[in-house]
C-alpha cells in the first residue's frame, strides 16, 4: 500500500493467466488461471511449495516469458503480444530484477555494473556512473564503489544487484528470493532497502521467496499451490499478519 | 558500444587467460604464417626475373610453351611483333644456367641472363651500379643473392669457370628458380652459351624469349598474337610466372597447407568462442533478463574474440620473423608486409564470422526465464 494505504495506480495485472510447457508428450500447467493485481506502492510476496508456480508467475510478470493462455499487463501493455525485441526493451527500462543468486558481471566493479543497466537503455557511460554512484552510496556501499563482485560480501553484492535493478527508474521491481544465501541480519537489511524501493515513486514490487521473515515485508501474500493462487475462505488473501518476521 | 565495453573489461580483468589464449591460437597462426612465408619465399625465389623486367607480356616458341628456359625464339621475332600497334616495345633475353664463383671462391649454381638493351628485356632497377652498356664485355650486373650477400661492384666474377667478368652494378630480388642471376650483354652472354652448351654455336642474336611492353590489356594481347602466330606461344607476365617449374605445384599443394592451417585455427577460435559463451551462460541469462539484447552479448563476444585474434597475431607474426632470421639461407622463407597483413586480415574476418556464427545459435536461445530459480513444476 501507499503512505496513506490507499491503493496506487494499477501497475501490473494478470486476467487468468495460465503457463503450460511442453515436456516431451507430457504438457505440464505451472501456472493456471491466475489473477492478480499489483498497484504503486505496494509489495506483494509470492510464497509456496517448491514447483507450484511462483517463479513461473514471476517470469510471466516480468516478461521474461510470455503465458499460453490469458494476459499479462504492465500499464498500457499486454505483455503476450509483445515481440522478443520489444519485451528485452520493455524489460530493461521498466522492470527491475533481482535474482537469487546476485548475477552480477564479474569483471565489472559494483559501480559499472550498476551503470551497466543505464548503458542498455542508452544513457551515457558517465550519467550512468554518475547516476551509479548516488545509487549505492543510497545503498551504503560509498567504500565499495570500485571493488569486483568477487570482493563483496553476499549481502553486498545483492545491494549493488538491488541499485542496478532501481537505476533506470523501473516501474516494477520484481525479486527471486532476494535473500536465500544470506544470513538474516543481512537478509533484514537488503529487504528492507528493497520493501523500501518496491514503494517508492509509484513503483510496484512483487518477491518471490519461501522465507516468512521475507514475506513479512510484503502488503500482501499471495500463496501459491499446485500452479494456482490459493484464496482462503471468504475470497480473503492470507495477510502479513499470518507471518512472524522472524 | 556496451558489448565492446564489456568484451574490454573482461579482458582488463583476466589478462593472463586472455594471454593464454592468445598464445594458444598464435601456435597455429604461426603454422600458417611460416608456410606462408615459405611458399611465397619459394615462389619469388623461382620468378625474380620475371618480376625484374619491366615487361607485362611474354612471348615463347610454341614448343617451350611459356618456360622461358627451353624457349628458342632469336630476336628477329621480335621486329615483327614491334609492328603491331598494341605492343608498345620489345626486348630479348635468354636464360643458361651455369656457375659462378666470386673472387676465386667455390662455384655456386647461377643462371645468366643474356639480355637486349631494350626497356622490357632490362631490370627496372639496379641497387647499386648499373647495368652493362650495350657492346660493352667482360661486365655483368649480379643478384645480390650471389655469394651470400657479399658480393660487391668491382668484384670479379668467374662464369663456368671460364670467363671472367666484371662485376658493374647489382640488382635486387631477381632469382630464377632459386639461382641467383647473371646479366650480361649479348656478347658474353653468347660466349658463356658456347662453352657452357658445347653443342651451340656463337649466336649473334639472344636466344630465348621476347618480352613485351602492350599497349592494350596484356591478356589480350597476349590472345591475338597466339591467334596470328601459331608458332609462337604467349602469355602475361603473371601466365610466365605459372609456368616456372615447380611454381604451381608449390603455389597449390602449400596454399592447401594454409587454408588447412587457416580453418583449423578459425574452427579453434570458433570453439573457444563457444565454451565462453556456454562458460558464462547463467551470467549471459540473467543479463538477458535484465533487458540486455542477444545483439549486445554478441557483439561483446565477437570484440573479445577479434582481439584476442589481433593478440595471437602479433605473437605469432613476432616468431614468424624470428623464425625467418634463425633459419638458414637455404630455407627461403620471406614474411613480408603483404603476407602478414594478408593471411592476418583473411584470418581475421573469417575468425570473428566463425566465432559469430557459432556463439550467436546459443546466445539467441538463451531463455531469460532461466534466469529465476525454480524448475516448471
Amino acid at each position: 500500500m501507499s503512505e496513506t494505504g490507499v491503493p496506487g495506480d494499477l501497475v501490473i495485472r494478470a486476467d487468468r493467466v495460465t503457463k503450460v510447457y511442453e515436456d516431451g508428450e507430457r504438457q505440464v500447467t505451472a501456472v493456471d488461471g491466475v489473477d492478480l493485481s499489483v498497484h504503486a506502492g505496494e509489495l506483494v510476496a509470492l510464497v509456496g511449495p517448491s514447483g507450484s508456480g511462483k517463479s513461473t508467475l514471476l517470469a510471466l510478470l516480468g516478461a521474461l516469458t510470455v503465458p499460453t493462455r490469458g494476459a499479462v499487463r504492465l500499464g498500457d501493455w499486454d505483455l503476450g503480444t509483445l515481440s522478443e525485441a520489444s519485451r528485452t526493451r520493455l524489460r530493461a527500462r521498466h522492470i527491475g530484477f533481482v535474482f537469487q543468486a546476485a548475477n552480477l558481471v564479474p569483471y565489472l566493479t559494483a559501480r559499472d555494473n550498476v551503470a551497466l543497466a543505464g548503458e542498455l537503455v542508452g544513457a551515457s557511460r558517465r550519467a550512468s556512473r554518475r547516476e551509479a554512484e548516488g545509487l549505492l552510496v543510497e545503498m551504503g556501499l560509498a567504500d565499495r564503489l570500485g571493488h569486483l563482485p568477487g570482493a563483496l560480501s553476499g549481502g553486498e553484492r545483492q545491494r549493488v544487484a538491488l541499485a542496478r535493478a532501481l537505476l533506470v527508474g523501473p516501474r516494477l521491481l520484481l525479486a527471486d528470493e532476494p535473500t536465500a544465501s544470506l544470513d538474516s541480519d543481512r537478509a533484514e537489511q537488503v529487504m528492507g532497502l528493497l520493501a523500501g524501493a518496491a514503494r517508492a515513486e509509484g513503483r510496484a514490487g512483487v518477491v518471490v521467496t519461501h522465507d516468512p521473515a521475507v514475506a513479512a515485508w510484503a502488503d500482501r501474500v499471495l500463496w501459491l499451490h499446485d500452479s494456482r493462487l490459493v484464496v482462503p475462505d471468504g475470497g480473503e488473501e492470507r495477510t502479513v499478519g499470518e507471518f512472524s518476521r522472524g | 558500444m556496451t558489448g565492446a565495453r564489456l568484451a574490454l573489461a573482461e579482458l582488463r580483468a583476466r589478462p593472463g587467460r586472455a594471454t593464454l589464449t592468445s598464445v594458444g591460437l598464435a601456435l597455429v597462426l604461426l603454422l600458417a604464417l611460416s608456410v606462408t612465408a615459405l611458399a611465397d619465399g619459394l615462389v619469388r625465389g623461382s620468378t625474380g626475373v620475371l618480376r625484374a623486367l619491366d615487361a607485362d607480356v611474354v612471348v615463347t616458341d610454341e614448343a617451350a610453351n611459356h618456360q622461358l628456359l627451353r624457349s628458342r625464339l632469336v630476336g628477329a621475332e621480335r621486329t615483327a611483333l614491334l609492328m603491331r600497334p598494341d605492343v608498345a616495345t620489345a626486348g630479348q633475353i635468354g636464360l643458361v644456367p651455369t656457375s659462378a664463383s666470386v673472387g676465386g671462391g667455390a662455384p655456386e649454381r647461377v643462371t645468366a641472363v643474356g639480355f637486349s638493351p631494350d626497356a622490357p628485356a632490362m631490370p627496372r632497377d639496379t641497387v647499386d651500379g648499373r647495368l652493362p652498356r650495350p657492346g660493352e664485355p667482360g661486365s655483368a650486373a649480379v643478384d645480390v643473392a650471389l655469394a651470400g650477400g657479399d658480393v660487391v661492384v668491382g668484384d670479379t666474377l668467374s662464369l663456368a669457370g671460364e670467363r671472367e667478368v666484371e662485376v658493374v652494378g647489382l640488382v635486387d630480388d631477381a632469382s630464377f628458380l632459386q639461382q641467383p642471376t647473371v646479366w650480361l650483354g649479348q656478347h658474353d652472354w653468347a660466349r658463356l652459351r658456347q662453352a657452357v652448351q658445347r653443342d651451340a654455336d656463337y649466336a649473334e642474336q639472344l636466344v630465348g624469349a621476347t618480352v613485351l611492353q602492350s599497349t592494350e590489356h596484356p591478356e589480350a594481347v597476349a590472345t591475338a598474337i597466339t591467334e596470328e602466330h601459331d608458332e609462337l606461344a604467349v602469355t602475361t607476365r603473371e601466365g610466365a610466372v605459372a609456368a616456372v617449374p615447380g611454381v604451381s605445384a608449390q603455389q597449390v599443394t602449400l596454399g592447401a597447407v594454409v587454408a588447412v592451417t587457416l580453418a583449423v585455427a578459425v574452427g579453434l577460435a570458433a570453439l573457444i568462442g563457444v565454451l565462453q559463451v556456454l562458460e558464462r551462460r547463467a551470467l549471459l541469462t540473467a543479463l538477458r533478463a535484465v533487458g540486455a539484447p542477444a545483439r549486445t552479448l554478441l557483439a561483446s563476444v565477437a570484440v573479445r574474440g577479434v582481439l584476442l585474434w589481433v593478440g595471437a597475431l602479433i605473437v605469432s607474426t613476432a616468431a614468424t620473423v624470428i623464425l625467418a632470421t634463425v633459419a638458414p639461407p637455404s630455407v627461403p622463407m620471406e614474411v613480408r608486409p603483404v603476407i602478414v597483413a594478408s593471411v592476418g586480415g583473411i584470418s581475421l574476418v573469417a575468425a570473428t564470422l566463425g566465432v559469430t556464427a557459432a556463439a550467436w545459435p546459443i546466445l539467441s536461445r538463451l531463455d531469460p526465464q532461466d534466469a529465476v530459480a525454480e524448475e516448471p513444476l
